[in-house]
């Protein structure tokens, strides 16, 4: 199998061009167009309660489609969001996705749902993560441009900016400075991220631009 | 070969370092006497000493232990719950100072954290609470300063939007008895200029009701079971009171929703409007609190004396009637609770007031009142009859019609 990310960074999507014999998970709604012989099965989002519980918790779809060929093909995998796409590949360990980030991975990849904590909720990331495991890439999507960055001590992170990050990487909820600034600079809540580890940031917020809309509504 | 290893599982973790590609890489872990020893997915192989490892403890879950060298370079982390544990049985104790500093500092970052949550949780539910009741009260509040027009707009539109099924009575004699009652108290209302509008309503229910701004209502059930003019007049002085003191409006307002609640501190009084046309339509079924009963009732009492009527001439009324039959509450009653302890408090007020000498409605004749309702309810009756004779002798002449069409067509 072979994938490529096209038209980075504004309006990115993967082009798959699968072998024979090959498959590719992604999320619902997220295929543009495939070759004629490219077969897709719908399956439950890693189970049926588990699929309700991403559905509910993780911003996830209830359904995945699984894509495979006997022939070879190609298929595009699309994004709902004006953005960038990037992969990471996993060689047994985990990752943590923010709701909705998810595009597709390889059927190796097992997903699943964690407890993101009090603190993630408050800091406007969400009461639950995605959480990604085995071996295999997994492709994920943001509004903006994405940037990672390694850390090791602690890093600030404005509100619904955080995409993906290791499990060695610790959240805390925090302001972004004393309470004046705080509630004046227009930055409010931050996440602290503390690592070691690596952390993928979007460029943009939905939250940020749902705010801007909003101011000129009325 | 001999195996090193102390520790009879290995842990899955991972290790951090700038010489791997990606800067990291999964790893399996081992511990052996000496040394924390990970090897990664990729065949790279890390060896940390006991000796000159740093612990610190953290990641997603708090749990994560990560064991550093001492510039940093190298960080072998696991997640496993297991390996603090094995780690210090491995070192033989070397590193378990370090591992219990890092858990007291894990447990008491989770206490802070709890705290904070606790101590956030309770200021949010205070905050939910207490602008809940800080919006009810202040829309009660608010409600004072709203102009009287406003209990006049409900009161009216309640009035006109009621279907309570009852005849109102038109003897011009009796609807003048009850409005001389009124006029007499008029003057000494704690609101002056209300224009209160009097109804009679022909209904065996002893009870009397007023709406907000003014629109007072007598079943003739009350009159009927009456002595005197002056025991209608503390009924009445009571209903005025609910009236002056402005209970209809304090009532709607307990039954605000926050939005409406909002709206009245922010001087927008359709909500409330609505509201309250819609509980005025059940006026007779609503009853106020106790604290409003005390409060119409005092108020009443205080009305009765300042037009030199005995303000214990309503107790007479409740006393005589539960003397005649003391389980069948009236209904005035009956929507009034804890009667006694009200009777007790009027009496209590009416000690307190200087003695004087009270009038009587010397211009009304009672009995002449009386005697009219059931003139009244006779003359009815005697229609009813007259017209269900008419309608048996229509229908027998009917009948002969009939008979004789057929008869002719035979």
């Amino acid at each position: 199998m072979e994938a490529e990310i096209a038209d980075k960074p504004s309006f990115a999507h993967i082009r798959v061009k699968l072998d024979p014999g090959d498959s590719i998970v992604a999320e619902a709604d997220a295929m543009a167009s495939m070759s004629s012989d490219i077969e897709m099965s719908t399956r439950w989002n890693g189970g049926f309660c588990s699929a309700i519980l991403r559905r509910v918790f993780g911003g996830e779809s209830l359904f995945v489609n699984e894509f495979t060929t006997r022939t070879g093909g190609s298929l595009v995998i699309t994004q709902a969001l004006p953005g960038d796409m990037d992969c990471f590949e996993l060689d047994g360990n985990t990752m943590f996705l923010q709701p909705g980030a998810y595009i597709a991975c390889e059927p190796t990849v097992k997903l699943g749902l964690g407890w993101a904590g009090f603190a993630s909720l408050i800091g406007g990331e969400g009461l639950f993560r995605l959480k990604v495991s085995g071996t295999g890439k997994v492709w994920f999507g943001a509004y903006g441009g994405i940037f990672s960055r390694d850390i090791d001590e602690e890093y600030v992170i404005d509100t619904g900016h955080l995409v993906g990050y290791d499990p060695s990487i610790s959240l805390k909820v925090g302001m972004s400075g004393g309470i004046f600034s705080s509630f004046f600079s227009g930055e409010g809540l931050v996440t602290r991220v503390k690592g070691p580890g690596k952390v993928y940031m979007q460029s943009r917020s939905i939250g940020g631009l749902a705010a801007w809309t909003n101011a000129r509504m009325y | 070969m001999f195996d090193q290893s102390v520790e009879d599982a290995d842990f899955q973790g991972g290790v951090f370092c700038k010489e791997l590609p990606n800067g990291r890489a999964s790893a399996n872990i081992t511990l052996d006497f000496t040394s924390i020893r990970a090897r990664t997915t990729g065949g790279d192989e890390f060896v940390l000493r006991y000796g000159e490892t740093n612990l610190e403890m953290g990641g997603s879950s708090g749990r994560m232990v990560f064991c550093r060298n001492a510039d940093k370079t190298v960080t072998i982390f696991c997640e496993d719950k297991k390996f603090p544990k094995a780690l210090e049985n491995a070192s033989s104790g070397e590193l378990r100072a370090e591992i219990e500093r890092v858990i007291g500092n894990r447990k008491q970052e989770s206490r802070r954290g709890w705290g904070m949550f606790w101590i956030g949780a309770t200021v949010c539910v205070l905050l939910l609470i207490g602008g809940y009741f800080g919006i009810k009260q202040g829309a009660k509040a608010a409600v004072h300063s709203l102009p009287f027009s406003v209990d006049e707009t409900i009161g009216e539109l309640s009035q006109s939007s009621m279907q309570d099924g009852f005849k109102e009575v038109d003897d011009p004699k009796v609807v003048a008895a009850i409005e001389a009652i009124v006029e007499r108290l008029e003057p000494y209302s704690a609101i002056p200029d209300v224009k209160y509008q009097v109804r009679v309503l022909d209904s065996p229910i002893m009870n009397a009701y007023a709406l907000p701004g003014g629109y007072i209502t007598v079943f003739t059930g009350l009159i009927a079971e009456s002595e005197s003019a002056e025991e209608v007049a503390g009924v009445i002085a009571h209903e005025m009171a609910h009236v002056t003191k402005r209970h209809g409006l304090e009532r709607v307002t307990g039954q605000l929703g926050i939005v409406v609640g909002i709206q009245v501190l922010l001087g927008d009084v359709s909500g409330l409007l609505a509201l309250g046309v819609e509980l005025g339509q059940y006026a007779t079924q609503n009853s106020y609190s106790r604290l409003q009963e005390t409060e119409a009732d005092l108020e009443g009492a205080r009305m009765l004396y300042e037009a030199n009527i005995d303000p214990l001439s309503v107790v007479t009324l409740f006393e005589d009637l539960k003397a005649e039959d003391p389980l069948g509450l009236p209904a005035w009653l009956s929507t009034h609770p804890d009667t006694q302890g009200r009777i007790d408090r009027l009496k209590d007020y009416a000690k307190t007031l200087p003695v004087k000498e009270y009038d009587t409605y010397d211009d009304i004749d009672w009995a002449d009142i009386k005697s009219r309702l059931e003139g009244d309810k006779d003359e009815d009756a005697d229609k009813n009859e007259v017209s269900k004779q008419e309608d048996k002798k229509g229908e027998e002449e009917d009948l002969d019609e009939v008979a004789k069409e057929d008869a002719e067509d035979s």
